[in-house]
């Protein structure tokens, strides 16, 4: 099953060091491949260099896609997350 | 003594940055990380398990590196600084990444360090182009967790920094924070950096760990030989290659002499920094990081006369969170308590990184007349509240004080204090607990405030004066210009006359007045500083005991006359030679250095 999200990001450095961090192991407790697209850009959610090569600054805007039984949940949870500003500020 | 040995180069003679101060003698360390060389190389499938095996070896040393240097790190320096070693050690960690290494080498059956190489600049590169600082401050640790990893693939268990069997001086092209921490303080003698500035990370630490070193020294790199010997003089930023037997003996005589010096200062400690006659100077240290406590507390300092906030954001290259700020400054406290601490607000932009190039990447053709200190903070609201917060929330803990840098006019205390009163007042609404009335002061390093010097004092509880700016923007002389910088003049008759204005503005309005500039640390400058009134110095931890000691020689009544007849003179070089004259009739020569 693939499910689709976006997340907008308000931390105000962007997607940098810590909400990266919490990001990917956030994205690393699914079975689901998750994967993260900006732009043109489309980058795997579990690999902290592949996150923050999207290079996601304040305001931008991110989809988020799953693939795999927990599918659901995974774009769900990230969203809230990123809504909670990754828990970091 | 050391394997000083004569060498038969010729001797040759280099300048730099005087980073950190202390004579060090020893055998030459070539530090290059760059010495790694990767090639390609074709493999037989049945090669592939060993070649992931090397890989996977690297990877748990590299891990095993990156922790001890993290808990080194939370030891020497600070816990907040530690996490620096965690974003390389999330990048080392990356699966993916991983995935794509071993993809390589089972299916292009490339070599390991190839394989490895290939995918980790892949991404660095991607980061370096990114638009974003701190996207591009990641790409250093990709670099520096790459560059771990080969080291271990292809030098096995020994690094190049275990390479440091006996004590050395360190000389290289640029030297990392890691590279640093990672060294045994037991065996870096000294340190030389071909790039870097007195901000740098380098210079920064090397002062914290009292490692003499000397940054900036341009084309020393590349000739440099492994093993012979090297002087570094971190007191004057002088370099010597291949000493002479001469030249060595004048060092050795001088590093012996400071010793007995500082031996028989240290030795003073405990006793108060007064005159013969009993006038009570407050002599407290000038740092910026937690692992320099260690010196604060040796030196026989009461408490801190300036930490520089700033020193958090440039290690960290990233601006530090409330919590990360608050419990660096209630340790500072806590550590220094019933003793004051004032913190100075971040001091950032002239020469410590060009901060509009950090904040928005603007190149500012006069960075000392631009975006610096107070004018950030106060046009960044968050940023500013932020420290405030942390500040306030830390008075709680010990004896605190406040100062801002960069104060030109009254309308700065002003809208600094509604920060203040905005931040007081949500720290009351979530009942946390603070002191309202801290001390609030201004440096005192910019003419127009010592003009209005009384209007400033009605407003606040004390003066700093900061001597190197005040000199620069009074003189109107960088000093870094070879062609100018013989008119910067410390005593300098206007600069005498600016200093006694805020001494006698400061007291008319019953505020106390102290310095922490560089001028506060030279011995020639005390009794004329006293004459004129200060109430405090602040200067390094390690020249501390000295000023003291010469506190403890001088009588109140003739400084003033001194500080009297000094007001008379007309040039600078009278000025000095006066205070010469003066040192010399009054003290023993080890004092004059």
């Amino acid at each position: 099953m693939k499910h689709t999200g976006e997340m907008v990001i308000t931390n105000e450095f962007g997607l940098h060091a810590r909400p990266a961090a919490a990001l990917v192991s956030l994205a690393n407790k699914f079975q689901a491949q998750v994967f993260l697209i900006k732009d043109d850009t489309k980058v795997n959610a579990k690999s902290i260099l592949g996150v923050l090569v999207l290079a996601a600054e304040s305001g931008s805007k991110v989809t988020i896609e799953a693939q795999g039984e927990d599918a659901e949940e995974a774009v769900k949870e990230i969203i809230e997350f990123a809504n909670n500003r990754f828990g970091t500020e | 003594m050391n394997k000083a040995t004569v060498q038969t180069n010729p001797q040759e003679h280099f300048t730099g940055i005087n980073a950190s101060p202390g004579i060090a003698i020893g055998p030459i360390l070539k530090f290059d990380p760059e010495r790694i060389v990767v090639s390609k190389r074709s493999i037989e499938p049945t090669e592939i398990d060993r070649e992931i095996d090397r890989l996977e070896f690297a990877l748990k040393q590299t891990k095993r590196d990156l922790r001890s240097i993290k808990q080194m790190i939370a030891n020497r320096i600070g816990d907040n600084y530690a996490e620096l070693v965690e974003a390389q050690l999330l990048s080392l960690k990356d699966e993916s990444v991983l995935d794509e290494v071993r993809n390589r080498i089972r299916k292009n059956l490339e070599n390991a360090e190839y394989a490895y190489q290939h995918v980790l600049s892949a991404y660095r590169e991607q980061l370096e182009q990114s638009d974003n600082m701190y996207m591009r401050d990641r790409a250093g640790d990709v670099y520096d967790v790459k560059q771990r990893v080969l080291q271990h693939m292809l030098t096995g268990e020994r690094g190049l920094l275990e390479e440091l069997e006996e004590p050395s001086i360190l000389i290289a092209k640029e030297l990392r924070l890691s590279d640093l921490i990672m060294m045994d303080r037991s065996k870096v003698m000294g340190l030389v950096s071909a790039t870097g500035g007195r901000t740098s990370h380098v210079a920064i630490l090397a002062r914290a760990l009292q490692i003499p070193a000397v940054v900036g020294v341009s084309d020393i790199f590349d000739d440099v030989e492994d093993a012979l010997t090297a002087i570094i003089d971190g007191t004057h930023g002088a370099v010597i290659l291949y000493p002479d037997q001469e030249t060595l003996e004048h060092f050795l005589g001088e590093q012996e002499h400071i010793k007995e010096v500082e031996q028989s200062l240290y030795a003073h400690k405990e006793l108060p920094a007064e005159t013969l006659d009993g006038r009570r100077i407050v002599l407290s240290s000038n740092i910026g990081l937690p692992g320099e406590l260690e010196n604060v507390r040796a030196s026989g300092s009461e408490g801190i006369g300036l930490y520089r906030t700033e020193y958090l954001y440039l290690v960290k290259n990233t601006f530090p969170t409330e919590e990360e700020q608050f419990e660096e400054y209630k340790h500072i406290a806590e550590s220094c308590a019933p003793d004051p601490v004032i913190f100075r607000s971040f001091d950032l932009g002239g020469d410590k990184i060009s901060a509009s190039m950090e904040i928005d990447g603007v190149q500012e053709s006069n960075p000392f007349l631009g975006y610096r200190a107070i004018r950030i903070c106060l046009d960044n609201p968050q940023l500013f509240k932020t420290q405030l917060r942390a500040i306030y929330r830390a008075s709680a803990s010990g004896n605190i004080k406040l100062m801002f840098p960069m104060i030109s006019a009254l309308e700065e205390i002003y809208r600094v204090k509604e920060f203040i009163t905005e931040v007081q007042e949500e720290l009351q609404r979530e009942g946390r607990e603070f002191r309202e009335d801290i001390e609030l002061g201004a440096l005192i390093e910019i003419p127009s405030a010592v003009l209005i010097a009384d209007q400033l004092a009605k407003e606040l509880d004390f003066f700093s004066i900061g001597t190197n700016d005040l000199i620069q923007y009074t003189l109107a002389v960088d000093r870094g210009n070879d062609r100018v910088s013989f008119l910067y003049k410390t005593l300098h008759p206007s600069i005498v006359r600016l200093i006694q204005m805020t001494l006698q503005a400061g007291h008319r309005h019953d505020i106390w007045v102290g310095m922490c500039g560089e001028m506060a640390g030279d011995p020639l400058a005390i009794p004329l500083l006293v004459g004129l009134g200060i109430d405090e110095l602040s200067v390094s931890p390690v020249v501390l005991p000295k000023i003291k000691e010469i506190v403890r020689g001088l009588e109140s009544q003739q400084c003033h006359h001194l500080a009297e007849t000094v007001m008379e003179f007309t040039r600078e070089a009278d000025i000095e030679r006066y205070l010469k004259q003066f040192m010399q009739n009054h003290f023993p020569e080890e004092l004059n250095l």
